[in-house]
């Protein structure tokens, strides 16, 4: 069966249209991570006196601010925004097209481009294309931008590339590669200040020479690491306390966090490792915020599901979105949004009714970014 | 496998022979990434990447062979990560085995490929770097071992999982490939590059 294998895997990658490498890019990519090593630990303290990338802010829509201005590395407590901007947002998240980023109502635009979103309860955080690409490791690469549309530089390390946000609290996190391990980050995107750096208590697994982890998911007080040994650890970032689980941890749900062990997955309790539901739907659902619903998808789910997406409730038979994307993310109180038809994005709540809304900046070839994925 | 070229040509600098890599060893990273995701842009973005990071570290990486299996390394740890993450947030759209392909031979292939891509798919990530760096990259046991950072017996077992569960999965189309043997080994060639 393995040379049967190998044929088959062969065979169906032989004509794989394979685009052109981009060479001149790779190297500039490649420049930029040996300028981030040579820095090292210095970044964060660089980055205190270094350039700050130009950010500019030209609001619309309902009577948004003009040319915000930026708060920078001053840990100022910015006030807070309109209610009915924080409900927009929390109704209806973010999103990006081009250089153009909305937030409930408002829309900016970002100058040098949106390399990725990371959502907040605080805001989005944007990571900065044009710093990604530059790579001087004294430019900010990442930006909170609130409700409101405002803006605030961030002092995270531009050496930074994944984020992985908390839609119930204004928390980010991510996963430093140090001598014999990790080292986790909690930082406050509302005030700009770190809330934790803490060791990664598990330093081996049997069978893993060299182990590795990555930020699966973020609440509060746990971070949920998934490791390259197929083993999940909940750290709580407060108190040092963790558990380790034989699941990969993707989602946080306040009691019960979703993990996944192969075409299983689990909501289990990150203080105990406990489970206390268990699914065979072959691809992993995705669970709102809140901790209610699971979005399951076509496929692999046991049940017949014809042409239209589930979307199930933990407690009460799902209602069916018909013609959601299945790459929807989850917005701050709990709906799906996704693509739509036409250049428009597409919300569904909870309850199956579903609602579209043009997007600003769209264009033919314009990709939509939403938050947590890649353009 | 497919040839690589020579590190130090004489009157090259470092960054055109890191081109000439690059040139050399993108089909195949492309192709390896693309089986551990399923996903074009995600397996351009993890080869390009892969590459950077080969870059960054050329001065230490002796040789182009070992600068390539630094490159793959990248690859399949990108991936791990990138699945990891994306578990929450999106799914893979090849999680789904398609209907079979109209019975043309673009077609059968087009089919072929979306089957076996959301065969891996249902694979643990662990479980389906094996696979590919086994029975698509070749390596030996030894060598996915070093790749992974995990040991030649986790290797073993990992393997023999995978091939139970693609067994079920792709039982038909792994019956196929016995019957289609010499077509699959003209088109095989230099199996990818």
């Amino acid at each position: 069966m393995a040379e049967q294998l190998s044929d088959l895997l062969h065979r169906s990658v032989d004509d794989l249209d394979v685009p052109p490498p981009d060479a001149a890019r790779i190297l500039g990519r490649g420049r930029s991570i040996r300028s981030r090593r040579r820095v090292g630990t210095t970044i964060a303290a660089a980055a205190a006196v270094a350039t700050v990338v130009v950010v500019s802010a030209v609001a619309t829509g309902s009577g948004g601010p003009r040319g915000a201005g930026i708060t920078g590395p001053d840990r100022v407590v910015l006030p807070p925004v309109s209610a009915a901007d924080q409900s927009a947002y929390d109704a209806w998240g973010s999103w990006a097209a081009g250089d153009r980023l909305t937030i409930g109502d408002r829309t900016i635009t970002i100058d040098g481009g949106i390399a990725a979103l990371t959502a907040t309860s605080a805001g989005v955080v944007v990571r900065h294309q044009a710093v990604e690409e530059a790579g001087d490791p004294g430019d900010r690469a990442f930006v909170l931008v609130r409700p409101d549309g405002s803006l605030r530089q961030l002092s995270i390390p531009s050496g930074v590339v994944t984020l992985v946000g908390d839609l119930e609290t204004p928390h980010v996190a991510w996963v430093e590669e140090v001598e014999g391990g990790q080292r986790i980050h909690v930082w406050d995107v509302g005030t700009d200040t770190s809330l934790a750096d803490v060791r990664n208590p598990l330093t081996s697994v049997e069978d893993v020479d060299e182990l590795t982890a990555d930020v699966g998911a973020l609440g509060d007080p746990w971070v949920h690491l998934a490791t390259n040994a197929d083993v999940g650890v909940s750290v709580d970032w407060r108190s040092g306390a963790a558990t380790t689980v034989d699941y990969l941890p993707v989602a946080d749900g306040d009691r019960y966090v979703l993990g996944t062990r192969g075409h299983l997955s689990f909501l289990y309790d990150p203080a105990t490792g406990d489970v206390a539901h268990r699914f065979d739907v072959g691809v992993t659902p995705s669970l709102s915020p809140d901790g209610e619903y699971l979005f399951l998808r076509d496929g692999f789910s046991l049940e017949d599901t014809g042409d239209g997406e589930i979307r199930r409730s933990l407690d009460v038979p799902g209602a069916r979105l018909r013609d959601i994307d299945v790459w929807s993310v989850w917005t701050p109180d709990g709906n799906l949004v996704g693509r739509g038809p036409d250049g428009t994005v597409r919300r569904c709540r909870p309850d199956g009714a579903c609602e579209d809304r043009q997007v600003d900046g769209w264009a033919a070839g314009v990709e939509l970014l939403l938050p947590g994925r890649t353009p | 496998m497919t040839s690589r070229p020579s590190r130090s040509a004489p009157g090259h600098g470092p960054e055109e022979e890191f081109s000439a890599l690059v040139e050399a060893a993108w089909p195949s990273l492309y192709r390896t990434a693309y089986l551990l995701t399923g996903d074009h842009g995600m397996a351009e973005d993890l080869t390009q990447t892969a590459l950077a990071a080969t870059f960054a570290r050329w001065h230490r990486l002796h040789d182009t062979g070992a600068a390539w299996g630094y490159a793959r390394k990248a690859v399949v740890n990108g991936a791990t990560s990138w699945f990891r993450r994306s578990s929450t947030r999106s799914e893979r759209p090849t999680a789904v085995i398609p209907e079979r392909a109209a019975a043309t031979d673009h077609g059968r292939e087009v089919g072929e490929r979306s089957a076996v891509v959301g065969a891996l798919a249902q694979l643990p990530p662990r479980q389906r770097a094996v696979v590919v760096l086994r029975f698509y990259d070749d390596l030996s046991v030894q060598d996915t071992a070093a790749t992974l950072g995990i040991s030649t017996g986790t290797v073993k077992s990992q393997t023999s999982d995978a091939l139970a569960r693609l067994r079920g999965l792709l039982g038909e189309d792994l019956a196929d490939t016995t019957a289609t043997a010499s077509n699959a080994s003209n088109a095989l060639g230099g199996h990818h590059g």
